[in-house]
Order: structure tokens, then sequence, then C-alpha cells
């Protein structure tokens, strides 16, 4: 059973009220469970609810809370009643907490006035109304005798639930029970409802700056479009902005905010308040309209379009950075245009975009942003806040987080990838059996600095020990990841490598392939993504494969620089996705290709960029993946994988040690395009001199002394 | 002069489609189809009864936006631009076409940027338009009492949507000769090449110009 109280401080429109309840609370000795304030919202025909607060315990049942903040009471006996009627009859709709036609659980409701002294002279007989004094005396009349630990958690789950929704995108219908489809479907509703983690992260917002870490497929996008529309349901009023990094999760965001605050509401939101947009955006309206765009025409800061950005500031990954630290050091007045902004993907963004966002925000800075470290597998993705977001005049920083988890939320829970995929991804990202180059000290390409942020996105020590310079060995547990994503087939079916003599021959048996999903497997077109890794090569590598399955009949497109549809996969037409690394970030799909896979093995410098692209190719599958290729360079991978299947998908390895960490970093380490230019013409230059030497045009005399000793020294070559 | 069956013009569009997809400057289309129209036959493709919102007056924005919502196009192409190839045949002669080539407002267009846009970079969509688009379009119309000599040609280029403009055209313009007239004059760079592989002319339509129309400043398809 519980050990004591687990509070999840949502917002409502009763803060004195509800501190002071939760201080009543607190210091109540006895009481177990679980309380929520601000929660949960429904909606009947009569209008939309928002419960003060609710406490689901063991030993009490359901308490739902009415919040008098004055001094009038109102007609609380009434509101009592309408209260339990609504939300009793919402779960009704569960059948374990049924028996006949009562509810199992108690459902009492207390009215709760810190702010009146003479409480006897305004209650009325049999409907509870308390002050702080009185609180603990009303609790203890109440008693859930037949309790037990599973029809609590059921109950806890039941009321979780009550604001959580998933809706898949259209109906799938499906024939064979054992087929693709089916499988996909059951998947589908497995992953309904939230978890008690991702629950708390909605409701939770904190008056400051919030962090969300967690996997890919740990519910991310989902927790931020239900903690805005949840937000949206709580303050009509306030300007919310949700942004991301890759522009095809707009449509994701738009269905997920509408549908919840349809479900919380009964109404649709008003786009004009809670808007969803672009981090960079451009004059056009508002369907073009971007964060960055609009503070530079709020401060009258120029604006700098992509084009104007990239001649400025050279290197693509910088270009946007630059654009925003120009805007913030530009910008000679404060432009508060938000109440609380939402930013998703922000391992993509710099540093700089997100102190654009903070300073757009009014008092108190309600800024919460997602990332997944795990998709910059260096784990350098972003530095801590106290660095992010600099200091206030005294050189105190404006923003730390300390030990407060609400204002750190951690979601290990992966549902999207099952064990297998997640670890594969893992295991070729961090090239863990990656065979020792000769030479080398380790076949690792990158590693964590940290050995326990291991443990925080779900692994667990199966032995050896996760410090430094120490061999060990990972396991991902079930807690973390469900069985039930990877029960539905078989392992050998999950993940699957498969090498191809040239590229012609892999084109065929995809085209195959993915015919035989949408005629046998009862796979739909949106269950199927072709990931190619290289996007500069997207466009040429996909061109002849969606060519032979356009003259096969089968509808395909290419996510491409579509401004208007916003769509990365199409609902209405049924039409195959392809697309390039970048586009496919933050979507996700049944069976995913990861095709010409042998890009994304290689040596030296870049090797972390390609095997992170591995890595976000693999983690989009919800179910399958198969990672297709030709050539040594596939061979490579798949001997790779085979090493971690033959272990049983755990990572078997010694961690580096600071040493060895410091030179990955060199060795494996991003190349602006001068720098790889420079690197290019120096091997030219030392091919040219080694072909001299064999040709005997040059003797190895020539050179003097020193420089041939240097030489010898550098190359570790024997005395 | 050889006879004409919708067949072939259905064949000569997804020719033309298949080898843009696999060139990679289509990144959407549609199946072309045969359809009965009345008397008449029509090659078109699904969504085309959303064609006519392009007539009204409204903003070009809103135009493309609703076109490229409701999937009215043949193709789009890597910067959005929307193609829409429609031909009406009666008996065994051409009545009707219609082919028009709708530009993005908001991206750039190809020829200013090629290699951002063939290396798909992120981003590429945070761009001011500094040119106005606008769109263009083939009409044919071989309809009694439709086309005036000179002032009304039967086979004509419409550019901008705007009303009165009418270029005088030869003869009708088949698929093939409307998709590299495209791709010449806005996609096709020293670098980027999608002409040459283009299937060969399958199609010749005979002259719909009348004499005074040859007076004025005309265009001519090369048969």
């Amino acid at each position: 059973m519980t050990e004591r109280l687990n509070i999840t401080r949502g917002v409502n429109k009763k803060p004195v009220a509800t501190d002071a309840l939760e201080q009543s609370l607190k210091i109540l000795r006895d009481i177990q469970g679980d309380v929520f304030t601000g929660y949960p919202l429904i909606v009947t025909p009569d209008g939309k609810y928002s419960i003060d607060a609710t406490l689901v315990s063991p030993s009490k049942g359901i308490v739902l809370f009415d919040l008098i903040e004055g001094s009038d009471v109102g007609e609380y006996a009434e509101r009592q009643d309408d209260l339990a009627n609504k939300i009793e009859a919402r779960l009704k709709l569960h059948r374990e907490l049924v028996k006949g036609r009562k509810l199992l659980v108690p459902l009492s409701v207390i009215s709760f006035a810190p702010r009146i002294n003479n409480i006897g002279a305004a209650a009325v007989e049999n409907y509870p109304l308390v002050n702080e004094h009185g609180l603990a005396a009303a609790l203890n009349e109440l008693n859930w005798i037949d309790g037990n630990n599973d029809l609590y958690r059921m109950t806890l789950s039941a009321i979780e639930s009550l604001s959580s929704i998933r809706k898949s995108r259209s109906k799938r219908e499906v024939h064979r029970s054992d087929s693709r489809g089916a499988k996909l479907k059951g998947l589908e509703d497995s992953i309904a409802t939230l978890d008690y983690r991702q629950n708390k992260a909605v409701i939770e917002t904190v008056e400051g700056v919030q962090r969300i870490r967690g996997l890919a497929g740990s519910g991310k996008t989902i927790v931020l479009a239900l903690k805005a529309a949840y937000l949206h349901t709580q303050y009509p009023d306030w300007r919310i902005a949700v942004t991301f990094h890759t522009r095809s999760l707009k449509a994701q965001f738009r269905r997920l905010i509408n549908n919840f605050c349809i479900e919380q509401s009964g109404e649709e939101p008003d786009w004009t308040k809670i808007r969803i947009i672009n981090a960079w955006g451009a004059p056009g309206g508002d369907a073009r309209d971007g964060v960055y765009y609009e503070y530079c025409r709020a401060t009258g800061t120029e604006f700098l379009d992509f084009r104007s950005a990239s001649s400025r500031f050279r290197g693509s990954e910088q270009v946007f950075d630059g654009a925003c630290l120009a805007a913030l050091a530009n910008a000679s007045d404060a432009a508060h245009l938000y109440d609380a902004i939402l930013a998703d993907e922000a391992q993509d963004f710099a540093p700089s975009f997100l102190r654009l966002c903070y300073s757009m925000l009014k008092p108190p800075k309600r800024l919460v942003y997602a990332y997944d470290e795990l998709q910059n597998l260096s784990g350098t993705s972003l530095p801590p806040p106290e660095e992010i977001f600099g200091n206030d005049g005294a050189g105190r920083p404006l923003v730390t987080f300390g030990d407060e988890r609400r204002r750190d939320v951690i979601l290990q829970k992966c549902y999207r990838n099952s064990r297998p995929v997640l670890v594969t991804a893992h295991g070729l990202g961090f090239g863990i059996y990656r065979e020792v180059p000769q030479g080398a000290p380790t076949g690792l390409v990158q590693m964590f600095d940290y050995p326990a942020l291991w443990e925080e996105i779900g692994y667990k020590v199966k032995s050896g020990q996760l410090t430094k310079g120490q061999h060990i060995v990972l396991e991902r547990t079930t807690e973390t990841s469900p069985r039930f994503l990877e029960q539905h087939s078989d392992i050998d079916d999950l993940v699957q490598f498969i090498k191809f003599d040239d590229e012609v021959q892999q084109n065929a048996w995809l085209v195959q392939q993915i015919q035989e999903n949408l005629t046998v497997d009862e796979l739909r077109h949106d269950d199927i993504i072709v990931i190619h890794s290289d996007p500069q090569t997207a466009r040429s590598s996909t061109g002849p494969i969606r060519r032979k399955l356009f003259e096969a009949g089968v509808q395909t497109h290419l996510a491409g620089v579509d401004t208007d549809a916003d769509v990365f996969f199409r609902t209405d037409t049924p039409s195959v996705t392809f697309t390039g690394i970048y586009r496919a970030k933050g979507n996700e799909a049944g069976m995913v290709y990861v095709i010409n896979a042998q890009d994304c093995n290689g040596s030296g410098p870049g090797l972390s960029s390609l095997r992170n692209r591995l890595f976000t190719a693999i983690t989009r599958s919800k179910a399958w993946v198969r990672v297709i290729g030709y050539g040594p360079r596939m061979q490579g991978l798949i001997d790779e994988f085979i090493g971690l299947k033959q272990r049983g998908f755990v990572l078997d390895f010694t961690y580096p040690d600071d040493a060895l960490l410091s030179k990955l970093r060199i060795v494996h380490r991003d190349l602006s395009p001068q720098e790889r230019e420079r690197l290019e013409r120096r091997r030219s230059q030392l091919a040219d001199l080694l072909s001299d030497l064999e040709s005997g045009e040059l003797h190895p005399e020539d050179l003097d002394e020193v420089t041939r000793e240097k030489l010898k020294k550098f190359l570790g070559g024997n005395e | 002069m050889m006879v004409l069956a919708p067949g072939t013009i259905k064949r000569d569009i997804d020719r033309l489609i298949s080898e843009l997809i696999g060139k990679g400057v289509c990144d959407d289309s549609n199946f072309s189809a045969i359809r009965p129209y009345g008397r008449m036959v029509e090659v078109t493709f699904s969504g085309s009864e959303h064609v006519s919102i392009a007539l009204g007056d409204i903003e070009y924005a809103e135009i493309y936006r609703e076109l490229a919502d409701k999937r009215s196009f043949n193709m789009k192409l890597v910067d959005g631009a929307l193609l829409q190839m429609m031909y009406r045949v009666e008996g065994d002669a051409l009545l009707q076409h219609r082919l028009a080539f709708y530009p993005s407002p908001s991206l750039l267009p190809f020829q200013d940027d090629p290699d951002a846009y063939m290396r798909d970079e992120l981003f590429i969509e945070i761009v001011q338009r500094r040119i106005v688009p606008f769109p263009l379009r083939f009409d044919f119309d071989a309809r009694e009492g439709v086309h005036v000599d000179a002032a009304h040609p039967k086979s004509h280029l419409t550019l901008g949507d705007v009303k009165g403009c009418r270029i005088p055209v030869s003869a009708p313009v088949t698929p093939r000769w409307f998709v590299e007239f495209i791709l010449r004059n806005f996609y096709q760079t020293k670098k980027h090449d999608f002409i040459s592989d283009l299937p060969r002319h399958e199609i010749k339509f005979p002259a719909s110009i009348t004499s005074n129309e040859m007076g004025l400043m005309h265009m001519v398809v090369p048969y």
C-alpha cells in the first residue's frame, strides 16, 4: 500500500484554499493515498466541471473537495450532490469498479472553507463543511471497509484516466486476428491511457521553468499537448504557445489538443489563445507564424529568414542559434507576450531559443521544455538550466531546479518501442558491439558523460558496476519497457537487419514488402514509414523506389518542405510516407523501413552523427523495424546486431574512463563544412606524399631528420 | 492525322508523373483517371471536382491552400507548386483542355535555391517570398460559341488568372509539352537536369490558331 500521501498539484481558481487544504492534509498522519488538485476535469451535458481537489485513499475511498475561498458558502449542499452525481456517473463506466448497480468505492464530498471560523452557523446536516480544524474529524468519519489494494489501484487508474485520451488517427479494419494490422490495433488500445508519471506531468505546472525529460516514445509530446489543453481549459484567457522543431509535429499537436479540450470542456479550443506555432516562423499569416518571428515583430528587431540567416551564420546547425542570439542582443523592448510557453524537442534547439522563449513570458515565466537527451547520443544535448538561462543582476541563476522533482520530470517508461527495438537502437547508436578498429582502444562510438543517466532513462544494472572505467551489463526492465509491447510478435520479427547485394536489389525487396504489408498484413498506408538516413540524398535515393510503387499502383508521398498542408501522415488519402531523417523526428509508425543503412556506418569524424540518425530512425517504430542496406558497411551493422541479439538484448561493455570519453568526443565529432574540407585537403596531400614515396619520386631522406622523427612518433610506428 | 484516344493521354500523364517521382522532384501525386463526362470522355485526376474554386475572386494564397488541401492536382512538386492536367475528348477529337501551374505562395521558387531543395534542408520553409507568385494556365476550348477569333483563341495561355489575358497558342498542348515547359522554365538549372530523360512525345495535336491570331504575338507548340 502507499506509504503516505502523494500530492499532484494541478491548477484551479482557488489557490489560497488549495494551499490551506494541502497543508492540512499533510499534517494528517494516518492518511495515505493520492491527492490531485485542480483535477479531474469532466464534461457533462450541463457543462464543464473542474473538481477543486480529489483524494483517493485505500482507507477512505474517493473524497472530492469543494473549496470555498471566501466566507460565503453559497448553496454548498447542492454543489456537493452535483459533484458526487457527476463523478459517480463517470466512474460507473468502469466495469471493474461496479457490482450490480453499485459503485464499489465509497464516494464522499467535503466542503473546505479555511476562511470561515464559525463553521456551525453555515453547515447543513449530513453535508460536511469544515475548516482546517475540522478536516481530520470529517475524514475520520469516512471508512472504506472493503477496500483492498487492487481495488484501490483500479480506482486510482480510473480517476487518472478520466482525463486521458489518445485517439488513433482513424478506425482500423482488421479481418484476421493474427495480421499485423490486428496486432497494431491491440497495441494502440493498450496504450490509450496515461500512466501515473505522465498524468502527474500533465497536471503539474510550476510557477517558473519546468523541464520534462524522457526517451523517444515516453510520451513527451502527448504530455505537452495535454498540459497545454489542461491549462487552456483552466485559464481560457491565457496566451499559450506550443512550439516544436519538426514541422510535421504541428498536425499531431493540433489533433491532441483539440481532442483533449473537447473531452475536458466540451468545447473546441480557442486557437487565438492557444497557439501551435513553429519555432522560427516567417511572414505570411497565422499558418506561418513562429515564436522567433513574433519576437522580432514585437521588439522591432530585424527578422532573418532561413536564407539571410544562412548567409550570415555559417554551418546549418548554428543558423537558427545565430538568428536567436542576434535578436536577443538587439531587442531593446521587452515583449511579454505569453502566459505559458511549451517547447517540444528542445534537444534540437540551441539554448538561445529557450532564452528567447523565456524572455517572451510574463512573470512568473511558465516555460515548459521537453527533450530527449538521447536523440543526441553524445549526452551533451542541452546544458543545465543555470547555464541556459544565465544569471540575474546579483549573479544568482535565474532558473535552477534544485531537488524539486516537480520542476524536473523524467518519464522513464517507453511506450513506443519494445525492449528489443529500443535496446537495438541504443546498442547500434553507441556502437556497443562494434568491432574494435585496428589500433583503437574501443569500438564504442560515443557514451554518456554521466553513467547515472542510464538508470534515469530506464536501464537497470544486470551485473558489474555503473562507473567510469568499469565493466557493466545493462538491461531494460519490464517496468520501463512494458512486456506487451514485444509479446505480440516473434522476437525475430520485431527487428530485422537485412543485407543486399546492391541498391537495386534492396529497392526491389522493399517494393515487394510494402505491397505485401498492404495486401496481406492488413497494414494501412499510414502504418508504414520509409526512412532514408541521409537528408542530402533523401530525394534522389527514394525517387526510384517511389517510382516503382507508383507504377504498381501504390500511392506514396515524400514528406517535404510543405508549408500549408502541415501533414506528415495523410489521413484522407491512403499514401505511404517516405522521409529523410530530419522530417521523421517526432513521428511514429507500426512498420519502419530504414533504407540504405550502410550510410550510417563508417569511421572517424561524423560517425556519432551517423549513429544518432540510425538511432532516431529505429526509434520511430511502434512495432516492427527493418534496417536494410548493402555492402560491407551494412555487414558491419549486421554483425553488431547479431552480437546484441545473441546476448539477449543487454548492453555489455566497459564504461570508458574520462580520458577515453574525451577521446571519443574528438574521434567521432561533427565537423563543420570548413573543417571537413580542410581535413579532406590534408588527407589528399598525405596520399600524394605517400604515392610519391612509393613511386620513388620522393625519398624519405628528402624529408629533414626532425620531420621524419616527428612523423614516426605521431603514427606510432615501431622503432 | 492520328486518332486521339483518351488512353493515350492518360499514358502520357502517367509516364510523366512516374519520371518526375523517380527524379525526386515530385513529392506527391494523384493517380489519373478516365471518366465519362456526358457524351465526352474526361482524362482527369481524383480531386478535379474542386478546380472551379480557382476561378472566383479569392486571394491567391487562399486558392492555393484550397487546392492543396483538397488534393486537387496531378502532382505536387518539390517547392510546393501544383500541376493540374485535364482533357476532354469527344469522339476522336480533343474538345477542351486545362493545364495549370500553381506555384506555392510562400515557398521560394525552386530555381532560387535548388541545392537546398534537393538536399532537403531543414528550415527551408522559413523564407520571405520576395517574388510575387502567380499561376499560369494553358486552356483549349473548341466548343462552338466559346472561342472568338483573335479575342478568345481556341488555345491560349493565361497568366496570373487575369481575366482578359489570352495569349494565342498555335495548337492544343500535350501533357508532355506542358510538363517540359514548366520544368524548363521553372526548375531546370545547370546542375539539376529534369528534362533529358523525359519520355518521348507520343501525341501531336493539329494546329488550331487562326490567321488573325498568327498576326499577333503568339506561342508555337513545335509539333
